[in-house]
């Protein structure tokens, strides 16, 4: 309990990175297109990996379904940030937020690692209703705001009701499997 | 006028209903009844039969809301670049996956309304009213 806790508030530290660096007492900090797409492309990959390892290490069948999900989606995302970039001739550029993003993401990674069976489950699809909440969050306060192309701005748009439908699918596991472990 | 409309509509509309009506008896009847005559032919052979299309796109069903008859035929295609599913609240009907750029259709053989959604996006959600 207390691990999953950590491992949300290291989430939540991450996302205040991003968020903070949107705020009028630095607002001329405002992020480049090439920047929102170097965060995309980061916070797809984290999700990525985070699921990749929980289909390494879950042998639970809805961990194992959500992961599976996680990797072909945010797999279609990253092809299409990709090909829109390479339209838009904007090449992903690293920033303090996509850096503080990635540290973050190795220092929940290696605490999901220590765990196993149920408490890495927990712990995993906690992180994952987390994380979900902060890229929509980070995308509706910063990089839809910010983003200078249309046409990158409308595909951002058009991002979030994907991790919209993620983190519900996210929460109804989390819900499955406390009423698991509560029936008993 | 023209030489080949049906002398009286309300007639074409009865014998219409008259068939409906049958292909329901039959199917409420289970199907496998003396004629061995299965629901899916019933509806087959109900010229009132239609095929409606729901487009998914954009994490949106469309129409969000669709009603037909019985026996009509209803085709979801995915034109998103994820996979979705179709999938009933009450469990009456589940497509599974449905890749991006494939489509999964059915027969509607029971009346009533029924809610449905995306096991994986449980945010999309769309409703079919069979009548």
């Amino acid at each position: 309990m207390r691990i999953s806790t950590s491992v949300i508030a290291t989430i939540g530290t991450a996302i205040f990175a991003v968020v903070s660096l949107n705020t009028p007492a630095n607002a001329q900090t405002t992020l480049t297109d090439p920047q929102i797409v170097g965060i995309v492309v980061a916070a797809n990959q984290i999700d990525i990996d985070n699921a990749k390892l929980a289909l390494n290490k879950s042998k639970n069948k809805q961990i194992r379904a959500f992961a599976q999900q996680m990797v072909t989606d945010h797999t279609a995302v990253l092809k299409s940030v990709s090909d829109l970039g390479a339209k838009l001739n904007v090449t992903p550029e690293e920033s303090e937020s996509s850096k503080s993003l990635k540290a973050q993401a190795e220092e929940t990674a290696n605490k999901l690692k220590e765990l196993k069976g149920k408490a890495f489950d927990k712990a995993y699809i906690d992180n994952e209703v987390a994380f979900h909440q902060v890229v929509i969050d980070t995308l509706n306060k910063t990089l839809i705001p910010d983003a200078q192309n249309a046409e990158l701005k409308s595909a951002l748009q058009g991002a979030v009701p994907l991790f919209e439908g993620h983190l519900e699918h996210a929460k109804n596991v989390q819900t499955a499997l406390e009423g698991k472990a509560g029936g008993r | 006028m023209p030489w080949y409309r049906p002398c009286n509509p309300s007639f074409g509309s009865a014998l219409l209903l008259a068939v409906a009506l049958f292909a329901v008896q039959t199917a409420s009847a289970g199907g496998k009844n003396a004629f061995s005559y299965p629901p899916e032919e019933a509806a087959a052979h109900n010229p009132d039969q239609a095929t409606h299309t729901v487009e998914i796109k954009d994490f949106k069903y469309r129409p969000a809301l669709l009603t037909v008859k019985i026996g009509d035929t209803v085709e979801w295609k995915n034109e998103d670049i994820f996979p979705h599913t179709v999938t009933a609240v009450n469990k009456s009907f589940d497509s599974g996956s449905i890749s991006p750029g494939g489509s999964w259709k059915f027969v509607a053989r029971k009346t009533g309304s029924f809610d449905y959604f995306c096991t994986f996006h449980p945010n999309m959600k769309g409703k079919l009213v069979v009548q």
